[in-house]
């Protein structure tokens, strides 16, 4: 489990201890299940920053 | 009346556009107490617009389908000379010197701009209960949401006010306030409504589209507005359709996919039954009912919350240093945001690939889906949780939880009415489509929207 408060204070985010106290169920839950995706993905997956769904686009 | 019933009526002399617009401003002056369905309404330019609009008609200047038609739009696409502040205080004062792409085709078609709706802070949330402009209302029922972010919109539309109110869709939020509403909600392809000129939330996600009364009326919309604009980087050269389905509209034969998995789990009975009854409407008028096994939804949600988190914080971390300047809501999620590593961001885009080309194998089943828009009616404003099937859940995730994954994928997604719960609310239907086919659900909307009268159906405050 990821050390929220420390990550928070570590990358200098100036969030208030209440805030950060509001975000961190939220945050877990993402992180399970968004963490067992990521470690599925195939190595060779480019990502899709913008995706060409036409024919036309793409020629 | 429906644009297409207005046009009719224009072009016999039987209404001026003067008459549609007073109309409006008086309609929007008599509502805003209740519903605060606008942020500014641009009462002495619209008149204006629309003497112009009768008089070019008068010299047979026809501009098509939307000329002299009073429309609004949602308080994120910047109008020249008009205040743009997206609900946020930081906008509060802001002036754009420039008209978005959308608002530049609308004027150019002849609509008449009556003013800009009222929307969830930042786009950024489902409820538009906006700490700083107060909360939009539900036309239906005063004491409930009018989904979000386009709230303002879809109240507007619901209501009578305006025939088209435009909105932006990230998550949903196109779709979500037509289904709590009552009307039509449309987002389209990526890439089809250019973005130009809107303010940003999400580049990867954002669409742009239109909340109607009707289904004919979001395809008159889209024939104006849909096409390449070099201005946006996402803006598609596929050849635009006539989307206007004709008067005599069948689905005999169109292949309608009806998922077995996760579109029918966890909803309110009465938004399921309503949905499905829909389905078997759709058979009866000829439609082949195909059941198919959707992958996994829940994971492509998942995706895009990691997506639109980092890149909602990267577009506004700059102005987080006075936090006086946001809701509680979204500086939560602001700050969310600023916790997702860039490798986990990178990887959701890699998955983003992926679940495109797994969802894309459903098209050799089906022509389109048909689902519930949301699993339950509009939610109570300052209502948090809601219990679906006997557990409780956050209200914006299931509000979402049936739409976002199309923004993620980029496809076409419609929602029409589809009936009422037991205590008076609107309930929607999505009907989702292949890429640039909007054609195809606009088509089976309108055949739907033939055979029921729901959107016909207006809230009694508005008479």
């Amino acid at each position: 489990m990821k050390d929220w408060k420390r990550l928070a204070e570590g990358l200098d985010l100036g969030i208030p201890e209440p805030d950060l106290d509001k975000i961190r169920a939220p945050l877990e839950a993402l992180e399970a299940s968004f963490r067992p995706l990521a470690a599925s993905l195939p190595l060779e997956t480019e990502p899709a920053y913008l995706l060409l769904l036409a024919a036309e686009d793409r020629s | 009346m429906t644009i297409l019933q207005a046009a009719r009526r224009l072009r016999r002399r039987e209404v001026s556009s003067v008459e549609l617009v007073t109309a409006a401003l008086a309609s929007i002056q008599r509502l805003q107490p209740q519903l605060n369905s606008f942020l500014t309404v641009t009462a002495e330019s619209a008149l204006e617009r629309a003497r112009l609009a009768d008089a070019e008609l008068a010299a047979g200047a026809d501009r098509g389908p939307l000329h002299g038609i009073p429309v609004a739009v949602k308080d994120v696409f910047s109008t020249r000379g008009v205040r743009t502040t997206c609900g946020s205080l930081l906008l509060a004062d802001h002036v754009p010197d420039h008209d978005a792409a959308v608002v530049e085709r609308l004027r150019n078609a002849g609509a008449v701009l009556v003013g800009k709706t009222s929307m969830h802070e930042l786009a950024y949330g489902i409820t538009s209960n906006n700490p700083h402009y107060g909360a939009v209302r539900n036309p239906w029922n005063t004491g409930h949401v009018p989904g979000g972010s386009s709230g303002g919109s879809g109240a507007a539309v619901s209501s009578g006010q305006v025939f088209i109110a435009m909105g932006s869709d990230t998550g949903g939020s196109i779709r979500i306030p037509a289904a709590f509403c009552g009307c039509v909600g449309l987002k389209p392809t990526t890439g089809r409504v250019s973005r130009y000129g809107v303010l940003p939330l999400d580049f990867t996600l954002d669409h742009m589209g239109p909340l109607t009364r009707s289904v004919r009326d979001a395809a008159l919309c889209l024939n104006v507005l849909a096409g390449f604009d070099p201005r946006d980087p996402s803006s598609s050269r596929e050849p635009v359709r006539d989307y206007l389905p004709g008067p005599e509209v069948s689905i005999r034969g169109l292949r309608v996919g009806v998922p077995r998995n996760f579109y029918f789990e966890r909803l309110d009975p009465e938004a399921e039954t309503a949905a499905r009854r829909m389905i078997d409407l759709a058979a009866s008028l000829g439609a082949e009912i195909v059941p198919v096994q959707v992958p996994d939804v829940a994971a492509a949600n998942t995706i895009s919350r990691v997506i639109l988190l980092a890149e909602a914080s990267a577009v506004l971390s700059p102005h987080l240093e006075d936090r006086s300047k946001f809701g509680a809501d979204v500086l939560a999620l602001l700050d969310q945001g600023r916790m997702i590593p860039a490798t986990d961001y990178i990887n959701a885009q890699r998955l983003r690939r992926l679940a495109w080309e797994q969802f894309a194998t459903l098209w050799r089943d089906a022509d389109c889906l048909l689902t519930p828009t949301t699993p339950m009616p509009a939610p109570r404003i300052g209502q948090t949780e809601v219990a679906l099937d006997g557990a409780s859940e956050d209200v914006r995730l299931a509000a979402t939880r049936f739409v976002r994954a199309v923004n993620l994928l980029g496809w076409p997604a419609l929602s029409i009415p589809c009936g009422f719960s037991s205590s008076g609310l609107p309930l929607g239907l999505q009907i989702i489509g292949k890429p640039f086919e909007e054609d195809v659900i606009l088509r089976a909307g309108a055949a739907l929207e033939d055979a029921t009268d729901f959107h016909t159906r207006r809230p009694p405050l508005s008479r």
